[in-house]
């Protein structure tokens, strides 16, 4: 292994199936499982050295600067009025062509997705499929869960599929927010699964842009899901 | 508080923390970050709706950083044609004196050279991928991750074993 490959492992770079096999390699040579240690605690070192600057109060003259109109009633802290206004905007740029938005978010209790706190979460069946289902056990559901994994920003995410399209879901403090959501371009309402689709490998693509390190297997997905999907420390 | 002013808000914690790892210095990482707030908001309309509000600042952190930096030499240079002579000892005694102050990690980023900490920045401090690192830095895949392991094996070395 090459020290390129090997930080590539430590930042989360490496496919899916490269770091499996990354981790084969760790096991065999303890020469190189030191070398990933040493990474992995500089950058653990360089990250925690900063950490607390974003933790500190905002100076009030950079905060003054971003107040256009001080004398008009200010919106609550947390409005997150800007979220609001581009949130279909940001979805709708993931959406594969031809798809019309309003299959993908529709409104009222028996829709898979709702809009919470400025983010698109999942509700009903699908809310149900992600806390619970594993990949290996299907069921009788219509949804199909693909790889889980943990991301850099430290959350549980789990891809899916279903007859209608593949999206990628990260569980938060309000549930699953859904990250990607791609329609099928084909087989709605056919029950075909299109596992092998264009939308599933651009979620798959998304997935392993937003890993660090490798999927979870199963028995890490069962732990996970026993836990209720609590970020990981 | 328009939507934009809203959003940079937001960003803002994290902006001074990159504007930290690139200066290393609490009072210069909040002037740049007071430049690059003024440029943004001059720029507004060249921003484009609903692409990464964050990649965008980032690099307008990082060209705000390059011309101080170069303005600051320009300025050192022209002190140094007037000033030739004893002076200049002295003002490295107390840039040396300053640096012991900084803890280690700061020590050690400071050594590495600008291209090398930016990347360090983005992807170690920031958590950026490779490639949000090289969109945002127009700048090839291949060069980013050179730069990058050259950066860490730098730091490692200078931080020694115990990293």
């Amino acid at each position: 292994m090459t020290e390129d490959q090997i930080i590539a492992y430590v930042d989360g770079e490496l496919g899916p199936i490269d770091a499996l096999r990354f981790e084969r390699a760790i096991e065999a040579d303890p020469a190189l499982a030191d070398s990933v240690r040493r990474h992995r605690a500089l950058r653990d070192r360089i990250g925690r050295h900063f950490e607390p600057v974003a933790e500190e109060p905002v100076p009030a003259r950079l905060a003054a600067m971003l107040d256009s109109a001080p004398n008009v009633i200010a919106f609550p802290p947390k409005a997150r009025r800007w979220f609001d206004a581009s949130r279909y905007a940001a979805i709708a740029a993931t959406l594969a062509v031809g798809v019309i938005i309003g299959q993908m978010l529709p409104r009222g209790p028996a829709a898979p997705m709702v809009e919470r706190n400025g983010a698109v979460v999942a509700q009903g069946a699908l809310a149900k499929a992600l806390d619970g289902q594993l990949a290996s056990a299907p069921g009788d559901s219509s949804y199909r869960m693909g790889v889980s994994f943990v991301s850099r920003d430290k959350r549980y995410c789990r891809t899916f599929s279903t007859t209608s399209g593949a999206g990628l879901g990260c569980h938060g403090a309000d549930g699953w927010a859904l990250e990607r959501f791609i329609a099928g371009t084909g087989g709605v309402g056919q029950g075909a699964y299109r596992q092998a689709g264009s939308e599933s490998a651009e979620i798959l693509g998304a997935a392993q842009d937003m890993m660090a390190g490798y999927p979870l297997d199963a028995a890490a997905e069962r732990r996970a899901r026993n836990g209720g999907w609590q970020a990981p420390r | 508080m328009t939507e934009f002013e809203r959003a940079l808000l937001d960003l803002l914690p994290r902006l001074r923390r990159f504007a930290r790892a690139l200066t290393l210095d609490h009072a210069d990482a909040d002037d740049l970050c007071q430049t690059a707030l003024e440029r943004a908001l001059k720029a507004e309309a060249s921003w484009e709706k609903g692409s990464r509000l964050d990649s965008w600042m980032y690099r307008i952190i990082r060209n705000c950083w390059i011309d101080e930096v170069r303005a600051r030499k320009r300025r050192s240079e022209t002190f140094v044609a007037e000033e030739a002579g004893a002076s200049v000892g002295q003002a490295d005694d107390r840039r040396i004196e300053a640096r012991v102050e900084l803890g280690n990690v700061d020590r050690a980023m400071a050594e590495l050279p600008p291209e090398q900490r930016e990347v360090i920045a983005l992807i170690l401090v920031e958590g950026l991928a490779y490639r949000e690192a090289a969109e945002l830095l127009d700048l090839p895949m291949g060069t980013v991750t050179s730069r990058l392991v050259r950066g860490r094996q730098a730091l490692m070395e200078m931080l020694g074993e115990a990293a």
